[in-house]
């Protein structure tokens, strides 16, 4: 053993051990040696570094941009919608066609934003359909996290692969991003048939929260006087119609009026004041009880529709909703009326109920006179309540709630779905090098206005960058110093010289089980120069072996705490004994499709 | 008006003595069966409710804290049939899963080893020697629970209002004593320990409700009938990426779903006036 190797193994050892007992976060870990290493002498300072210039870093960056760019289009919500709409009743037929969606989407897209996507919709069609939600949600959760190994990209430890194949100071033949995509299909589909045939037997029943109640929801409870918002048609033979001064329909019924589609005219107010008309052929939407609203209705001779059909668009959640303010100290409505600063005209928002001295008032707002901490429910675009808040100190109206909406831009979406394919047909059809694809993706993205340069920055999860950043450099060490040789020696010495298959069997084992102990990311950092190592002395390929590492990574079933198994952990209802159960099963089944695969289809035997 | 809780070595006449307490204080009497009816209560397996209450968690157990639950529903079964007062409960570690308050009356009863060999032959009808190792095999267990479940030396008088060693002492005699120290004074339901007791029972009550909805982590305080929770952050890994909106809506949603539960549940405890729940956020590790 060289001095270097002794140093080096001493720094594994304190690696392994701040891993283990997380003293510090795993990123840190990370930048504890990017200064470390070079300062003992085991990489130079240009190698600590180049982790952050890394083909991995460079890449997820871009990935990150990317699906920010396609969440602020909407386009996620447009695939989603019809699968769930598709999924009907039946608990097989929900669980493949969710779970087996989340799967592909986490294949480029963060696993957890996947599986986020879908909870809301789940958690609505358990309560419908009166299936547990725990019945759909961990085959949901465990699909999210094997979707990332459909591609190189999808999951940090497989990103990592190709910065970290260096045997002897030879860079080893790059994976390309759909390398592992049979295993990944096979996994999969292994998944979403264990549920189907074994999920009765293996998930539990609990109810889980199925309350997914946004905040808009929420507050409409709270404020009794709102139950939903309505749309009503005036027919033509409407007698009653004027101003909605005239038409008195919130002191009359408590109901308001926030919109006016006038179809003559092909306009709609989303700011309705007392002075706006309502005509015959015109539609309105109103909030209120529907009690209030059926009595509207009927005595003014007007129809309610089903579902909202003019407004449906204006009013969709993600365009607008309801929010909770406060009227701030020194706020220059304290002693005015809503009438004598022209609120509506002034932030382009309804007020619908003020709320003060513990009193809620549902009419006779703009008579009302505020003052500091009175409470208004405020109805409205998203854009209109951001606008609000980026009002400079101090700000005449607090939130009370949080801000739910964002302000999207579906009109971007197919450019946003353009840009994520022409970074897919460089890399699959000029071989372009991951990075400088996808970023090239990213950047079309910012370019084409999908979403500015700091939203893709305030996008960006810096902990993830400085975790690959900073554990590459302790790849290139362990490797560079002949440790990972000399440790894969002594394994070798101890388990004999096994087929490459029972190598590659092992190196799974390994990965699963250290996965489990410490991050995925240490665990392929500290393995794949180690696996590499031992499959070349028992003659088999060592980017296979780092293939298995990376994969086999993310084969975390088992345990509550990895990220999507936190996300559904308490909408599902779920215990951590239920996923020690479900993972049981998942955790060798995976292992054993991952190796069937890689015998019967990269022929390694 | 007082509680009694008698901890006695094995085989040690403390039933008898405990039965006999009762009796001259016209108390209710009862034993370890309460504790194992929490099992039925809060509808977990017996048997696993029985382990907990006898044998000393193993390393991984308490790793885990595997025990933690069950013992919080002896504790709420416990509370609730001691409420009341004028009872003598003998059993497993009543000094222990009751709080340290006034008008509980904490006994030890000890007795020689010949005197509890003598008892345990006789008892059991076994040898010397097997009563011997009998004996030993079950202090060393009871040392064991006491020690590793509350980190407490069993043979500690601290932990008792009084120790009686009955080796020269008859049943009367012992249960006399007792049942006088129970009428003095000292022991005596005042206001002040009963609304100690009530907040008490609320915080065991509502530790075990959160228990039966996964929250198994949470500090509670209660004072004046009105509960705090604090939910320490929950430690998760991040196996991927993960945008900070996403981090965010995350920390948000568990927020939401926790104060929802923890406020829905706690206020169902009869007597609860107010439910406050902070919050500290995940940690992403």
């Amino acid at each position: 053993m060289t001095p270097e190797m002794i140093t080096t193994m001493i720094v594994l050892v304190f690696v392994i051990f701040l891993f283990v007992f997380e003293w510090v976060r795993v990123d840190v870990v990370g930048i504890i040696m990017m200064v470390l290493l070079p300062l003992i002498g085991l990489v130079t300072p240009k190698e600590a570094f180049i982790g952050l210039s890394s083909n991995a870093v460079c890449s997820i960056i871009a990935v990150i941009i990317i699906g920010a760019g396609l969440d602020k289009t909407g386009a996620m919500n447009r695939v989603a919608r019809p699968i769930i709409q598709l999924a009907g009743k039946s608990e097989n037929r929900i669980i493949v066609l969710i779970s087996g969606t989340v799967g592909i989407i986490s294949s480029m897209l963060q696993n957890i934003g996947a599986a986020a996507l879908f909870l809301p919709a789940v958690q609505r069609i358990s309560k419908r359909v009166g299936i547990p939600a725990s019945r759909i949600l961990m085959p949901m959760g465990f699909c999210a996290i094997i979707g990332g190994t459909l591609t190189l990209v999808g999951a940090s430890p497989t990103i990592l692969l190709n910065d970290l194949m260096v045997l002897e100071g030879e860079k080893l033949e790059p994976f390309g991003l759909f390398t592992q995509t049979p295993i990944g299909i096979c996994l999969l589909l292994t998944a979403l048939l264990y549920f189907v045939l074994f999920g009765k037997y293996i998930l539990p029943s609990a109810g889980g929260d199925t309350n997914e109640k946004d905040a808009t929801s929420s507050l409409m409870e709270e404020y009794e006087g709102f139950e939903n918002i309505f749309e009503l048609e005036i027919p033509q033979s409407a007698e009653k119609h004027g101003t909605l001064e005239e038409l008195a329909i919130r002191p009359k019924f408590l109901v308001s009026v926030i919109g006016i589609r006038s179809r003559d005219k092909k306009d709609t107010n989303l700011l309705p004041k007392s002075s706006d008309i309502i005509a015959p052929n015109d539609v309105i939407a109103v909030a209120g009880r529907e009690h209030h609203v059926e009595k509207l209705a009927q005595e003014y001779g007007w129809k309610i529709n089903e579902t909202l059909n003019e407004f449906a668009e204006t009013l969709a959640k993600t365009n607008a909703g309801m929010a909770e303010t406060i009227v701030s100290p020194r706020s220059e409505l304290i002693g005015k009326t809503l009438k004598e600063i022209n609120f509506k005209e002034l932030f382009g928002l309804n007020p619908l109920v003020v709320y003060k001295d513990n009193k809620k008032f549902y009419s006779g707002l703009t008579n009302i006179r505020l003052k500091m901490g009175d409470a208004m429910l405020l109805q409205g675009p998203w854009e209109k309540f951001h606008i609000l808040k980026n009002r400079p100190q101090p700000r005449d109206l607090t939130f009370a709630t949080p801000l739910e909406g964002e302000i999207l831009r579906p009109q971007k979406a197919k450019l946003a779905i353009t840009w994520l394919a022409v970074a897919l047909v460089q890399i699959i059809f000029f071989k372009i090098q991951l990075s400088v694809a996808l970023m090239s993706g990213a950047l079309g993205m910012i370019i084409t206005g999908v979403l500015s340069i700091d939203e893709a920055y305030r996008s960006v999860d810096w902990m993830t960058v400085f975790l690959l950043a900073g554990l590459i450099p302790l790849g290139i060490a362990f490797e560079k110093t002949g440790t990972a040789a000399f440790i894969a020696e002594g394994v070798l010495q101890i388990i004999g010289n096994p087929v490459p298959i029972v190598l590659l069997g092992v190196v799974g084992i390994m990965t699963s089980f250290f996965t489990l102990v410490i991050s995925n990311v240490g665990a392929t950092v500290l393995l794949v120069p180690l696996c590499m190592n031992m499959a070349v002395m028992a003659g088999g390929d060592p980017r296979m072996a780092a293939l298995v590492v990376g994969i086999s990574a993310s084969n975390t079933f088992v345990l509550p705490t990895h990220q999507v198994n936190a996300l559904i952990m308490r909408p599902g209802g779920y215990r951590t004994v239920d996923y020690a159960k479900a993972g049981l099963f998942m955790t060798p089944l995976f292992l054993v499709v991952e190796l069937a695969v890689i015998y019967f289809f990269y022929g390694i035997n | 008006m007082a509680i009694v809780t008698i901890s006695r070595g094995c085989f040690s006449h403390g039933k008898d003595i405990a039965e006999k307490a009762a009796e001259f204080l016209k108390y209710r009497c009862i034993s370890r069966e309460v504790l194992i009816d929490a099992s039925r209560h809060f509808d977990v397996s017996e048997k696993k409710m029985l382990k907990v209450l006898h044998d000393a968690p193993g390393m991984v157990e308490k790793f885990i804290h595997g025990t933690d639950e069950y013992l919080c529903y002896a504790k709420a079964a416990l509370i609730e049939n001691v409420r009341d007062d004028n009872v003598v409960y003998h059993g497993y570690g009543g000094h222990l899963l009751l709080p340290d308050i006034p008008h509980i009356l904490k006994v030890r009863i000890i007795s020689d080893m010949q005197t509890r060999v003598a008892y345990t032959m006789e008892k059991e009808n076994l040898s010397y020697n097997e009563a011997v190792l009998r004996i030993k095999k079950e202090d060393e267990h009871r040392k064991a629970w006491t020690r590793t479940l509350f980190g407490k030396n069993l043979e500690d008088p601290f932990l008792y209002d009084t120790v009686l060693n009955i080796g020269n002492m008859d049943i009367d005699d012992a249960a006399g004593i007792i049942a006088d120290l129970a009428l003095s004074d000292s022991f005596k339901t005042t206001r002040a320990s009963r609304e100690k007791l009530d907040d008490y029972a609320i915080q065991i009550h509502a530790s075990a409700s959160l228990y039966r909805h996964h929250i198994s982590n949470a500090g509670i305080k209660v004072k004046d009938k009105s509960v705090m929770v604090y939910i320490p952050p929950r430690r998760i890994r991040k196996t991927a990426h993960m945008s900070p909106k996403i981090e965010q809506e995350f920390m948000e949603n568990e927020k939401k779903v926790l104060n929802r539960t923890i406020k829905e549940e706690v206020k169902k405890i009869p007597g609860v006036k107010e439910v406050y729940c902070s919050f500290d956020e995940p940690f992403f590790h």
